[in-house]
């Protein structure tokens, strides 16, 4: 009966994460009514298949059609799409498929093994460590963008002033609100990110759609991930699975910043940075095994604590009070059999997927040579369904089509889409918890020497900012000698 | 030629759905026919102005269990700016008696006494009825040793600015709960309070060391009481309450500091009176299940049943008692 449930739940988390528009949380909030009837465990092994299905069913369109199906996938299209260009649809693909694999289990066995420790680790961050953790996820901004700094400043900046927009939580002063009431609570991120993704790439093709479009040959899909084109990846996805749990275990950081981080983080160490955004099979793999490690990491604090990682955890917390049971730090001595329920849920579901999404792979792939003149207007109806859905109004809609044209614009700029979505997703969690962090220390900047793990996050981003600059600045007067 | 077909195709399902969709969209008009209650015909939408999984949300879903309005209900979440959008996307619903809202009174005052707000929602919205209720309590972490306000009270006068307080949110009646409760005990001037943005972050925060105590929910708190992780000390209130018969009060410590959170059914201005009354009445015959007030323990609420009237009235009286509260607040936030 769980097994049927798994994978009934996997397969609907796959069409959820895979259509832009409809996210991993939407399916799990919209199936908790449905586990209501079931046996707790029960209930539980659906909630967790769906939202597996769906964070890890997002790199399909990502990969082949450049709109990241769930906002968590966006970091998949910059090196995805271009290897579908090249022909490798089926690869890149099954690379990001494996990837999910291996971030998910990796997660599942520290969730397994070591989920009370790491909950301590989490407990032990304050105010001062989240803000370090941001800043230096903030900081990548100019590796990111060595090509073109400027470009990428702006790009940040943007993001960062649209990541204001809404009430001040701490003051209660609304900013950039423009008198718009549906704006306090800021703007919406999936609508924000389905229009400077999907909407924007639909009307960038769009412009394309007389001219005749080579169709993509690709070879036989294989089930055995390209290992060899893997060779050089084990490093980014290495990072991709601590760096992903480690976020996961962080409740309110989530999937988008743990995605960014990785990738960012993926590019700076790896041997070949220029080659990442031209189809980098090592791009696919720290974003898809971070976004799926965050899965993992963020199931530790909810059972250990009963503190939700994310959101989409903090919908599951619903599905379990539901029942009757109190999510806290009891329920992992008192009811270990729904702990290890979902723990067990949680390590099949990643294998479900995994085998589903092989399974499907034939009848995906085939998505790369359909009329862009036929999905173009479906993706763009699902857009509009999935984000109207959000909060049931179409000003969110207006949000996500005012984005589309804004995203279109900057394109025609010149200005990368990552910086924007790094400024929109950080900035506001810089300032919140530096104003948290001062408000506890009474106004002292210095209070964040005492805290030794913050000051080391600090010094890293500090290095990020520092040693792509002076390295150019080194370069440049070497040529000039 | 395709360029265009698809263009003209987009064009009409975006049209299609705009319209579909712009029907829930239309303001508030006054429904006359009141004549004979016709009601309901078609699916009841609850909003539910906090995110899936918060205390707002699995209320909702735990009165639709036992609800039968006779017809479906349907509950949709709309977060943001700590319920306010939900409020005001509630508020600005047809009032025709097919779109209710859960919120909790205390919010709503929030709303109108923090200045964000251009409609004094408290005011104006239409109460069905309140059917839980939920305590502020101030709590500490087992490794502070403290074990009552008292020892609170001497430990922060023998060192003035070295405790941290937590609370959920800011320019709240919460925060005011917990500046009015440190005033009474006299130390107010004497410790530092970080406003978190919600129970639980707050009760992170107290787990991790990061606080020394807090004033947060119950619902909040309850799992972590019961695990031994949280040393409640007082609850807000002017009697103990049965869940927790050692727990003193604050009123008994001398500390007349009562705000409670109750919890209830909202509907637009301008709703038919009948359809309150009917839905009240269903909602009464809920509270009184025990299955029900089993459920809502569980979540750390103590069931509470207050008709539409009654509770209006209860809360004109808050807002009126907390006027001078925000007024301090506001000097602090500048």
């Amino acid at each position: 009966m769980c097994i049927l449930l798994l994978a009934l739940g996997v397969f609907v988390g796959i069409i959820f994460g895979s259509i832009p528009g409809l996210t991993a949380t939407l399916g799990v909030t919209l199936f908790i009514p449905f586990t209501y009837t079931m046996a707790p465990v029960q209930g539980l092994t659906m909630l967790i298949a769906v939202y597996v299905g769906g964070i890890s069913g997002g790199l399909i369109t990502a990969t082949l059609i450049n709109i990241p199906g769930t906002p968590s996938s966006i970091y998949t299209c910059f090196d995805g799409y271009p290897m579908t260009k090249k022909g490798k649809p089926a690869e890149a693909l099954a690379i990001g498929v494996f990837c999910s694999l291996i971030g998910g289990t990796v997660s599942a066995f520290a969730l397994m093994a070591i989920a009370p420790q790491l909950a301590k680790v989490s407990l032990s961050f304050g105010s001062w460590e989240y803000f370090a953790v941001a800043l230096m996820g903030l900081s990548v901004v100019v590796a990111m963008c060595s090509d073109s700094l400027i470009k990428g400043l702006i790009g940040a900046i943007f993001g960062l002033i649209i990541g204001g927009v809404g009430i001040d939580s701490i003051s209660g002063v609304s900013r950039l609100t423009f008198g718009f009431w549906q704006l306090q609570g800021g703007i919406s991120s999936t609508a924000l990110m389905m229009g400077l993704f999907a909407i924007t790439e639909v009307f960038n093709q769009s412009l394309e759609l007389d001219k005749p479009r080579p169709k993509i040959e690709f070879a036989k899909t294989t089930l055995i991930p390209p290992l060899a084109e893997m060779k050089s990846c084990w490093k980014a996805i290495g990072i991709g699975c601590v760096i992903g749990t480690g976020i996961g275990i962080l409740p309110g950081i989530g999937q988008n910043a743990s995605t960014l981080i990785s990738y960012n983080l993926a590019r700076t160490v790896s041997k070949t940075p220029e080659e990442f955004g031209h189809g980098c099979p090592e791009g696919i793999c720290a974003s898809e095994s971070s976004n799926n490690a965050t899965n993992g990491g963020a199931l530790i604090p909810l059972v250990c604590l009963g503190i939700p990682g994310d959101l989409t955890t903090s919908a599951l917390i619903g599905g379990l009070m539901i029942h009757g049971l109190q999510p806290g730090p009891l329920l992992y001595n008192e009811h270990p059999e729904l702990v290890g329920g979902i723990m067990c849920a949680y390590f099949m579901a990643n294998v479900v997927m995994y085998v589903m999404e092989l399974g499907l792979m034939k009848a995906f792939v085939r998505m790369v040579n359909v009329k862009l003149s036929y999905l173009f207007p479906a993706i763009v109806a699902c857009c509009v369904l999935g984000v109207y859905t959000l909060n049931n109004r179409m000003f969110d809609v207006w949000t996500m089509l005012i984005f589309g044209f804004l995203g279109y614009l900057l394109i025609c700029l010149g200005i990368d889409m990552a910086p924007v979505i790094l400024g929109f997703i950080l900035g506001p969690l810089i300032e919140k918890y530096m104003r948290m962090a001062l408000i506890a220390s009474n106004g002292n900047w210095g209070d964040i020497v005492n805290r030794p793990v913050a000051v080391f996050f600090v010094v890293v981003a500090a290095l990020f900012v520092v040693v792509p600059v002076a390295r150019k600045a080194l370069g440049v007067t070497k040529k000039a000698k | 030629m395709k360029k265009a077909m698809s263009l003209v195709l987009a064009v009409l399902m975006l049209v299609g759905l705009l319209s579909a969709c712009g029907g829930s969209k239309t303001p508030a008009s006054s429904s006359g026919d009141a004549a004979k209650l016709d009601y309901p015909k078609k699916d009841v939408q609850i909003i539910i102005p906090y995110a899936p999984g918060g205390g707002s949300d699995n209320l909702v879903r735990g009165t639709m269990q036992y609800l039968d309005l006779g017809a479906t209900t349907v509950a949709i979440n709309v977060e943001g700016a700590s319920g306010y959008i939900g409020a005001l996307q509630g508020f600005n619903s047809k009032n025709d008696g097919y779109t209710i809202m859960t919120h909790n009174e205390m919010d709503l005052i929030s709303y109108s006494m923090s200045g964000q707000a251009e409609v004094d929602l408290y005011k104006d919205l239409e109460y069905i009825c309140d059917v839980v209720t939920d305590y502020n309590l101030l709590c500490t972490s087992p490794s502070t040793g403290w074990t009552t306000a008292q020892e609170v009270i001497d430990y922060v006068n023998a060192n003035p600015g070295t405790v941290t307080v937590g609370c959920t949110g800011s320019n709240n009646v919460n925060y005011g709960t917990t500046m009015e409760l440190l005033k009474a005990m006299g130390i107010y001037d004497k410790v530092t309070i970080v406003p978190y943005d919600g129970g639980a972050a707050s009760e992170t925060a107290l787990q991790g060391g990061h606080i020394q105590l807090e004033v947060n929910s119950l619902a909040d708190t309850s799992s972590y009481i019961a695990a031994g992780t949280n040393v409640p000390l007082m609850i807000c209130n002017d009697t103990r309450i049965d869940a927790y018969p050692d727990l003193p009060c604050t009123v008994e410590n001398g500390f007349d500091v009562t705000y409670g959170k109750p919890r209830g059914f909202f509907a637009p201005a301008g709703t038919d009176e009948a359809i309150l009354q009917y839905i009240s009445g269903k909602m009464k015959e809920v509270c009184e299940k025990p299955e029900f007030v089993e459920a809502m323990a569980n979540l750390g609420f103590t069931v509470a049943y207050v008709d539409g009237p009654a509770a209006k009235e209860r809360t004109l009286a808050w807002a009126e008692s907390l006027t001078p509260v925000f007024q301090d607040m506001a000097k602090i936030s500048g």
